[in-house]
C-alpha cells in the first residue's frame, strides 16, 4: 500500500498515544510531494481549525468551535492498525491540552478519582 | 458453570434495563385502545432491536470499535457529523423524559411536589453516576427493574381472551381510525428501538473487551435479554387492554399505568409497579446520559468510559453531566413528561434510519469484520429492518399530526 | 427573504408538532368519551382506595391529576349537561382521597352518565 493509500486510510481515525491514551482523531491531512507527482503524508492534523479541508459542514463546525489545530509528523507515527499509534505520549506532542484542561475542573470535585 | 450464572445475571439486568418511559407510556396506551391487536409491532420492535443489537455487539467485539467510531471512519466527517447532531437532539429528548419520568413516579409513592422532585432526581441521578461504580448501577437498577413483572402477574390474574390475544401476534388493520393505529405502529417500534439502546450496548461491548470469542455471549445476550424484555412490554399491553379498554379509559398519566396492578393486585401490585418504573426509567435516564456522552467522545476521539474513574475520562465526565442537566432544564420548564416521552420516541423514529444504517455497513464491512461479517440471515435481517425503518421515518410526523397525537 | 424560508417552514413543523399535542377537541362526543374516561379511572381509584389496596399519596396525587384534566377540559365545554356532568366528576375526585367511598358511588354514576351523552 503507497504512503497515499495508508494515509487516506487513516482519516478520520483514533489517534491513539504511546500509553495508550485516545488523543483526538485524524481530522486532516497534510500532504507533500503533490506536485512532483510523489504524493505523501507529511502529518497529521488534529484539532477543529484541521476541519476546514473536510468540506462545508466541516468550515462551519469549525468556525463555531474554535480552538488549536495540533501538527503531528509522521514521523510520530509508531503504527498503523485499526487506530494511528504514536512514538510518544499525548502529553509531549501537544495533543492532551483539552483533556487536562476538563481534568482540572473534574479534580476539584470530591470524589472524582472513584 | 460460573460463566452460565454470570450470563444469566447479565441477561436479568438487560431486561429490567430494556423497558424506558417510552415502552410503558406506549404499550399502555396501544392495549388501551386497540386491546391486543398491536402486539404484533411489539414483536417486529423487539426482532429490531435484536438484529440491531447483536450487530453492534460483533461490531464492537471483532473491530474494537463503538458506533459513533465506525460512523466517523464509515461515512466521514460531514455525513458523520449530521448522524451525531440527530443522535444528540434525539439523546437531550429521550433523557428530558426519562428524568421527567422519574419526577412524576417520586410523586406518585411519595405526595411531595414535583418540581422539587425534579431537582432531587437530578441531584440522586447525579450522586449515583459520579459515585457508584457501574457495575453496581447496572446490577441495582436491573435487578430492581424486574419488579415490572407485576404486570406480568396483573395480566394473567386479570383473565384476558387468551385466544384473542393471540390473534394480537397476527398484524391486521381493521379500524376505522388507521391514523390512530399507525400512530402506535411507529411509537411502540420506535420506542423498542430507541438509539440510545445501541449506542449503549456497543460501547460497553468495547468496554468489556469483548473479542470475537464472546459472540456466543453477544446472542445470547440480545437474544435472550431482549425477548424476556419483550415480554415485558406484552404484559404491559395486555393488562392495559384487559382492564382498561373495556371501561372506555385512556391512560394519560404514569399512575394510570400503576393502576392496571393496583386493581388487580392492590397494594402491593401498587407498590412493585411504581418501584418497577422507579428503577428502570431512572435506568434509562443513566443508559441515554452515558450514550450522550458516548457519542461525543467516541465522535471526537476522546477518552471514554464509564468503568474509569471520572478524572481518568474527564471530557467525558464533564458531558453526561452536561447532557442529564439540560435534559433535567427542559423538563423544569413544566412541560409535561408524557408529552416529551411521546414527541422523543416520534422523532427518534425519524433518525432512527440514520442510526441503523452505518452499522450495518460497518456489518459487512470485510475490512473491519474480517470473517465475522453479516452472514446472508444477517443481512436479510439487516435490510429488513432497515426498510421498515424507512417506512416509518417517513411516516412517523404526519402519522403524528394525522392522529392528532394518538388521540384521533 | 429567500434565507428564512427554511427556518419558517422549520417553525411551521414545530407549531404542528406542537398543535398536535393539544389533544382535545371541541367535538362533544369525544369530550363526553374524554369525561367518561376520567370518571370511570377516577372510579378504579376510589374503589381501591375504599377497599384499602391503595397508598395515600398515590390516591391524593393521581385523583389531583385526574381533577386537572377535567379542569383543563371545562372551558371547551359547550353543551350544558356536559359542563354539568364536568362540575360533579371534580367535585367527586375532590373528596376521593378523604371520603373513597361516596366518591367512588358518584363517579360510577358519572361514567354511566358520560356514555349516555356520548351516544
Amino acid at each position: 500500500m503507497s504512503a497515499i493509500d495508508l494515509g487516506l486510510g487513516i482519516l478520520d481515525h483514533q489517534v491513539v498515544d504511546s500509553d495508550g491514551h485516545h488523543c483526538g482523531k485524524v481530522d486532516d491531512l497534510e500532504l507533500e510531494g503533490v506536485r512532483e507527482g510523489k504524493p505523501r503524508v507529511a502529518a497529521i492534523l488534529t484539532g477543529p481549525p484541521a476541519w476546514r479541508g473536510r468540506g462545508r459542514l466541516g468550515r462551519l463546525a469549525a468556525t463555531l468551535t474554535g480552538g488549536h489545530v495540533v501538527r503531528v509528523a509522521w514521523e510520530e507515527v509508531a503504527e498503523v492498525s485499526a487506530d494511528v499509534e504514536l512514538r510518544r505520549t499525548a502529553g509531549e506532542l501537544g495533543l492532551a491540552r483539552g483533556e487536562e484542561r476538563a481534568r482540572r475542573i473534574v479534580e476539584r470535585i470530591p470524589g472524582a478519582s472513584l | 458453570m460460573k460463566g452460565v450464572f454470570a450470563i444469566a445475571l447479565g441477561i436479568l439486568a438487560a431486561i429490567g434495563g430494556f423497558v424506558d418511559i417510552g415502552d410503558i407510556v406506549f404499550n399502555t396506551a396501544a392495549g388501551a385502545t386497540f386491546g391486543y391487536e398491536l402486539l404484533w409491532a411489539v414483536v417486529i420492535g423487539v426482532g429490531g432491536i435484536i438484529t440491531y443489537a447483536e450487530m453492534c455487539g460483533r461490531v464492537a467485539a471483532v473491530s474494537e470499535r463503538a458506533v459513533f467510531d465506525a460512523v466517523r471512519e464509515r461515512l466521514g466527517f460531514q455525513v458523520g457529523l449530521v448522524a451525531l447532531v440527530a443522535a444528540q437532539l434525539v439523546n437531550l429528548l429521550t433523557i428530558a423524559a426519562e428524568v421527567g419520568g422519574v419526577a412524576l413516579v417520586l410523586e406518585l409513592l411519595s405526595g411531595l411536589p414535583y418540581r422539587a422532585l425534579l431537582v432531587l432526581a437530578l441531584l440522586a441521578l447525579v450522586l449515583v453516576l459520579w459515585v457508584m461504580p457501574f457495575g453496581w448501577i447496572e446490577r441495582v437498577f436491573g435487578y430492581a427493574g424486574l419488579a415490572l413483572l407485576v404486570f406480568a402477574v396483573a395480566a394473567i390474574k386479570l383473565h384476558p381472551d387468551w385466544a384473542q390475544v393471540a390473534r394480537g401476534f397476527v398484524p391486521k388493520a381493521e379500524t376505522d381510525n388507521l391514523a390512530v393505529y399507525g400512530y402506535y405502529v411507529v411509537g411502540l417500534i420506535g420506542a423498542a428501538m430507541v438509539p440510545y439502546e445501541v449506542y449503549f450496548y456497543s460501547s460497553g461491548a468495547v468496554e468489556e473487551r469483548w473479542r470475537p470469542k464472546d459472540l456466543g455471549i453477544n446472542r445470547a445476550n440480545a437474544l435472550v435479554g431482549y425477548t424476556l424484555g419483550g415480554v415485558l412490554s406484552f404484559a404491559l399491553m395486555i393488562s392495559a387492554g384487559a382492564l382498561l379498554l373495556p371501561q372506555g379509559i385512556s391512560p394519560e398519566h404514569l399512575g394510570s399505568v400503576a393502576l392496571v396492578a393496583e386493581v388487580p393486585l392492590g397494594q402491593i401490585g401498587l407498590i412493585l409497579a411504581l418501584v418497577g418504573m422507579l428503577f428502570a426509567i431512572s435506568g434509562a435516564a443513566i443508559d441515554s446520559v452515558f450514550a450522550g456522552a458516548y457519542n461525543l467522545a467516541q465522535f471526537f476521539g476522546w477518552e471514554w468510559g464509564k468503568y474509569r474513574h471520572n478524572a481518568g475520562a474527564p471530557r467525558f465526565t464533564i458531558m453526561w453531566a452536561v447532557m442529564l442537566v439540560l435534559g433535567f432544564l427542559v423538563v423544569m420548564t413544566g412541560v409535561d413528561p408524557i408529552l416529551v416521552t411521546e414527541i422523543s420516541v416520534v422523532f427518534s423514529v425519524v433518525a432512527l434510519p440514520l442510526t441503523y444504517l452505518p452499522i450495518l455497513l460497518v456489518a459487512n464491512d470485510r475490512a473491519y469484520m474480517g470473517r465475522y461479517g453479516n452472514g446472508v440471515v444477517g443481512n436479510v435481517f439487516g435490510v429488513f429492518y432497515l426498510a421498515v425503518l424507512l417506512l416509518i421515518a417517513l411516516a412517523a410526523i404526519p402519522l403524528l399530526i394525522a392522529s392528532n397525537m394518538g388521540q384521533g | 427573504m429567500g434565507q428564512n424560508v427554511p427556518v419558517r417552514r422549520a417553525l411551521l413543523l414545530a407549531a404542528l408538532v406542537l398543535l398536535a399535542g393539544c389533544g382535545q377537541s371541541t367535538d362533544p362526543k369525544k369530550q363526553a368519551d374524554d369525561l367518561g374516561s376520567v370518571a370511570a379511572e377516577g372510579a378504579l381509584l376510589a374503589h381501591d382506595a375504599a377497599d384499602g389496596s391503595s397508598t395515600g399519596p398515590f390516591t391524593r396525587v393521581h385523583s389531583g391529576v385526574l381533577r386537572e384534566d377535567v379542569v383543563e377540559l371545562e372551558p371547551k365545554l359547550k353543551q350544558r349537561a356536559l359542563s354539568r356532568l364536568a362540575d360533579d366528576i371534580a367535585s367527586a375526585l375532590d373528596e376521593l382521597p378523604d371520603r373513597p367511598d361516596a366518591a367512588a358511588r358518584r363517579l360510577d354514576d358519572a361514567a354511566d352518565r358520560a356514555e349516555e351523552l356520548a351516544q
